[in-house]
């Protein structure tokens, strides 16, 4: 009975999913719409906060600070960023990966333009490496030995939230009575900034995910702590090799081999399966090889 | 997955100390400031 229960929260939660994240991911962070007026991005006191997901603090609309951005601005001062380490740390350990399934508006793009019909293709696994080495390389080490933001430079969201809306916009400074984007600083940079978005929107057309699972530095520190954090997947029940998960998970995870993968981002769509369960507890750990899992209930 | 004794504890503390450490990191780093330092940079264009 129990598990019957469970198992309609889990359904009535995979339908909730996509408008959450809408909301409390893309429309609530960037609604400083007072900029229309203000021609200023907004510094108030909601600024020195970060939000959770990948959200250009750039983007006119923006309310909080975006995690890598800061990440990037401390590894260029050469100071370590205690509170954002403490404040990224905790919601890894707690919900490891839900972020980027729950809260990040760029991962919600991603799944609504890859249910665009087209041809699919799937990603090949040694890409997935590449989000350590831009966490590693775009976000700290270049930051610090240059001075400049790496990852911003390339970051297809921030283009698409700040670059291009900037752009197109261009509003006066009232500060300093100029265009926020002046034409000289349209150059070989911006270009190339719109080359890479363009790369990434055919990509996400035609692959699920690419960004988070082969070039997000904030999926890199979270995946971490899918092994360790208080919530966790756990597979009960004898797996008959159906590949329900594989098809509907959008990182295409065999979640009867890894429940807790670090690509999983906890969207919980391979709930759908009657033996994959959300478990809670401080004294668990991740299975390596869980017993796995039977077919969908028809 | 139910957990042997010996590994019980050693779950235990291994996961609470983690989150204690980053609660302790979060708060430090409020208390030193860098609230202001995260608002001026993301107050820039």
């Amino acid at each position: 009975m129990e598990r019957q229960e469970s198992k309609k929260t889990y359904a009535i939660l995979r339908k909730v999913r996509s408008p959450i994240v809408a909301f409390f991911g893309l429309l609530l962070p960037n609604s400083y719409y007072p900029v229309v007026a203000s021609k200023e991005i907004y510094d108030g006191p909601l600024k020195q906060a970060c939000f959770p997901g990948l959200n250009c603090h750039a983007c006119p609309t923006a309310f909080t600070a975006c995690p890598i951005g800061i990440l990037q601005h401390f590894s260029a001062l050469g100071k370590i960023p205690f509170a954002l380490i403490g404040f990224l740390g905790t919601i890894g350990m707690v919900f490891g990966r839900s972020v980027c399934g729950w809260l990040c508006p760029f991962g919600w793009i991603q799944d609504q333009t890859y249910r665009i019909k087209s041809r699919k293709y799937n990603i090949p696994s040694f890409l997935k490496y590449g989000k350590y080495v831009s966490l590693v390389v775009l976000a700290l080490l270049l930051p610090f030995l240059t001075q400049d933001h790496w990852f911003s430079r390339i970051c297809p969201w921030g283009t698409l939230s700040a670059g291009v809306p900037w752009m197109i916009w261009n509003q006066i400074n009232p500060v300093f009575a100029l265009p926020v984007i002046e034409p000289d600083m349209v150059g070989w940079l911006y270009v190339m900034k719109i080359a890479i978005l363009a790369l990434f929107l055919v990509f996400f057309v035609v692959t699920s995910r690419p960004f988070c699972r082969t070039l997000c530095p904030l999926g890199a520190i979270y995946s971490y702590f899918n092994r360790f954090s208080l919530m966790r997947l756990e597979v009960e029940g004898t797996c008959v090799d159906c590949n329900l998960c594989v098809e509907v998970c959008p990182v295409q995870i065999r979640v009867s081999d890894d429940p807790n993968s670090p690509d999983c981002i906890r969207c919980l769509e391979c709930t759908v399966c009657k033996n994959v369960h959300v478990r809670w507890g401080v004294t668990h750990v991740a299975s390596a090889r869980p017993v796995a899992a039977t077919p969908p209930e028809s | 997955m139910k957990l042997p004794q010996e590994k019980f504890w050693h779950t235990l503390t291994f996961k609470t100390g983690l989150i204690i450490l980053f609660l302790a990191c979060l708060v430090a780093g409020v208390l030193a400031g860098e609230l202001t330092l995260i608002r001026i940079e993301s107050a820039t264009l």
